[in-house]
């Protein structure tokens, strides 16, 4: 009985193994359709309602809506951050992803796709006045933002002498936009007509950059799914369906004509761009980076010099820091203890990614502008000092009170004492949990890629969602990430048992 | 000649807990003053006192010339207790040797940090001091690697390399064993040689008694006779 209790739970923990491929079967028996998406900075796919944020709206909601309808399913939404719909989807979390997914033939080599539910182009988006910008080649030499793996990324990536920012959402990425952090901004046609058109500060300029459709995403091997919503769109576009809610999100186009034309329905792989193409030559052809895994390393190892330099830097601001911070508390007047155990206190009791983007994003309200190195720097540094103060203080006091007494009697001052008696038999109580915290500090450097810094969890991300290859260069990343800390922790024992064997 | 340390009216409190009220003595260049009296009387608080490591309420220190009074600041008036503590080293119970220096360190850093001597000047003089209290040898160990008669030596020529006109023992032999007592003992009588003050409190009197040119009792609130 044990025994097929755990072979159960072995194969319930393993959806993507017990199951077969194709989750048409599974979708009939429970009337669900399962498909994934993202709500933050979603709009106009899919995002919560601003009047009512607990009901989820977006023209991809009605889609799916009008999909369910058809197939006589109840569609559910599995939320999940966008870079990782796909692996959500291949792991089993979901029967489909249906979230501005560029069909390009890249993914494809992963998942497969329905036939396109909508035809878009790239859009520049500047500061308004700014008239720089009118084809793809004038952003070379400027930073232009984007979403973080997606085709527009692909496509500024391309051109080495741009400098490309990849962001989580398109929100930040506009703000930066406002803010003069960024010279321009590349986002699906979709994203830039809601989120920049409305925005004074801000117009979509120049001619539409390349050109690409959203598909449906399904693990590869489902025919059957496959066909079926192939069929349900179909017949949302001949029935006229596609067209009122595309109308009703502002978002009809007259590429949207291509929707019509004899669909694909068999079942083979659609191919991105090609086709397109020859209906209009004046498009770029989109084409992925295809690339094996292993020519991302060296973008991994230039994202671990970034985590090294952060680390190193914000550790001496959090030293120098921890250090006043706790002379502040323990030797200072008042006021001073007071403002000490404040910072401490408030610091120690917010999270590291609210801090980052208070000083990120919420500085320039005050007029205070940092650059993403500089505030990812001192957001680091200033929260661990808080930290590094208690590690302080707490070694400070475990000195025995009679050293401080010998000191004084042979006549050292109060800082002298401090100095040549109290801190270096303090430093031996300090060092190895201080060099614990510079081995979190050195793993925390990854919250900072929400500010668009690119050290290696963020070069590890940007390379897996490209080439889906998560397990190998997830083991580089790791592997790098412990390269670095090992010999952190083998010097600090080094140390540790030095001053260990020296006097005691 | 005017005595070497004066005591006038020295009231010492802790919050409202009354321990020396109003104490006055007197004590000569070269004497050798016992005090002694039951445990947590004060006498450790009063030796405190003297040499400003505790703040006291009323009441004038006067030792070589240089006078102290209450309501007295260690960061604002250190130049006046820096030359009240150069006349006096100070031995505690417990040695309070800085384990993180050398023996040799232990004797220099004070001269060469306070008194601001040459390196190896103070390391010279260091060694004959150790040479003394019979533990040169011991001058590059650590003092973990000691015992505790020898850590006590130790701390004894410690507070002498600062070169004071007296020197204050605190139960300087209340934690050792009968026979590092008399190894602290004969360093104690090496020393009356140079006809150095001295001021001892002890619970244990009677293995200096011999050798004491006077023996104070201490009662409750600091009345002695």
């Amino acid at each position: 009985m044990p025994k097929r209790f755990l072979f159960t739970l072995l194969f319930l923990s393993c959806p993507a193994f017990a199951q077969p491929h194709d989750s048409w079967p599974h979708i009939l028996d429970t009337g669900e359709l399962r498909w994934c998406a993202d709500i933050s900075g979603g709009a106009p796919y899919v995002f919560p309602n601003e009047k009512n944020p607990k009901q989820i709206i977006g023209f991809e909601v009605d889609l799916m809506e009008a999909v369910g309808k058809e197939l006589h399913v109840q569609p559910r939404l599995v939320l999940g951050p966008w870079e990782d719909l796909v692996p959500m989807l291949l792991r089993g979390d979901c029967d489909t992803v249906v979230n501005g997914l560029e069909i390009t033939s890249e993914r494809q080599k992963v998942i497969d796709f329905s036939i396109p539910y909508y035809y878009f182009t790239e859009q520049i988006t500047a500061r308004k006045g700014d008239n720089r910008f009118k084809r793809l080649e004038d952003l070379r030499g400027h930073r232009v933002g984007t979403l973080a793996a997606s085709l527009a990324e692909d496509i500024l990536k391309k051109d080495s002498a741009i400098t490309t920012v990849p962001y989580p959402s398109p929100v930040e990425s506009y703000r930066d936009l406002e803010l003069g952090r960024l010279d321009a901004a590349l986002f699906d046609g979709p994203i830039a007509a809601w989120y920049a058109a409305p925005n004074p500060n801000l117009a979509n300029v120049g001619e539409p950059v390349g050109q690409s459709s959203y598909g449906a995403g399904f693990q590869k091997d489902s025919p059957i799914l496959r066909r079926k919503m192939n069929e349900a769109l179909t017949q949302i576009i001949r029935s006229g369906e596609i067209e009122k809610i595309y109308r009703r999100w502002n978002l009809w186009t007259p590429l949207q004509s291509m929707l019509s034309s004899p669909a694909d329905v068999s079942g083979e792989p659609i191919n991105d761009g090609s086709r397109l193409t020859t209906r209009r030559d004046d498009v770029i052809k989109v084409r992925r980076i295809q690339k094996p895994w292993f020519h991302f390393i060296p973008l991994l190892i230039q994202g671990a010099g970034m985590t090294i330099l952060i680390s190193c830097l914000s550790m001496a601001l959090a030293v120098v820091g921890g250090f006043l911070l706790c002379f502040g508390k323990l030797y200072g007047g008042g006021p001073a203890r007071v403002i000490c155990n404040s910072y401490i206190e408030v610091v120690r009791g917010t999270p590291l990614l609210i801090q980052l983007y208070l000083l990120y994003y919420g500085l320039p309200n005050l007029g205070i502008q940092l650059n993403a190195f500089v505030a990812a720097t001192l957001g680091m540094g200033f929260n661990y000092a808080a930290y590094e103060a208690e590690i302080y203080r707490a070694g400070l006091l475990s000195v025995p009170k009679g050293q401080s007494d010998a000191a004084r009697s042979i006549g050292m001052t109060r800082n002298q004492t401090l100095w040549h008696i109290i801190l270096p038999q303090a430093m031996r109580t300090i060092l190895p949990p201080s060099t614990n915290d510079f081995i979190a500090l050195f793993k925390d450097t990854s919250l900072v890629s929400i500010i668009t810094v690119t050290e290696l969890t963020k070069a590890y991300s940007t390379a897996a969602t490209t080439t889906y290859r998560f397990l190998e260069l997830g083991l580089v990343t790791a592997a790098l990430y412990f390269a670095m800390s090992y010999p952190l922790s083998v010097w600090s024992r080094a140390m540790e048992n030095k001053r260990h064997a020296a006097f005691h | 000649m005017p005595p070497f340390i004066e005591i006038r009216s020295l009231t010492k409190r802790y919050g409202d807990h009354l321990v020396i009220d109003r104490l006055s003595i007197d004590i000569q260049e070269g004497e050798m003053v016992i005090f002694q009296g039951p445990s947590g009387i004060g006498k450790s608080t009063f030796l405190r006192c003297l040499t400003a490591l505790e703040p006291f309420q009323e009441g004038t220190i006067k030792v070589g010339g240089v006078q102290v009074h209450a309501g007295m600041d260690e960061d604002r008036d250190h130049a006046l207790i820096l030359s009240l503590r150069q006349q006096m080293g100070y031995v505690f119970q417990f040695f309070n040797l800085f384990p993180h220096l050398t023996v040799l360190e232990n004797l220099t850093i004070g001269p060469i940090k306070v008194l601001n001597k040459p390196e190896n000047e103070a390391s010279e003089d260091a060694l004959k001091l150790l040479k003394r209290v019979g533990l040169e040898q011991k001058a590059r160990q650590y003092p973990s690697a000691l015992s505790g008669g020898q850590q006590q030596r130790v701390a004894i020529a410690r507070a002498l390399a600062m070169k004071p006109r007296a020197i204050l023992f605190d139960e300087p032999t209340s934690s050792l064993d009968p026979d590092m007592k008399k190894e602290i003992i004969q360093v104690i009588e090496e020393f009356r040689k140079d006809r150095l003050t001295m001021l001892i409190v002890t619970h244990e009197p009677d293995f200096v008694r011999r050798i004491a040119s006077r023996v104070v009792t201490f009662k409750q609130f600091g009345r002695i006779s």
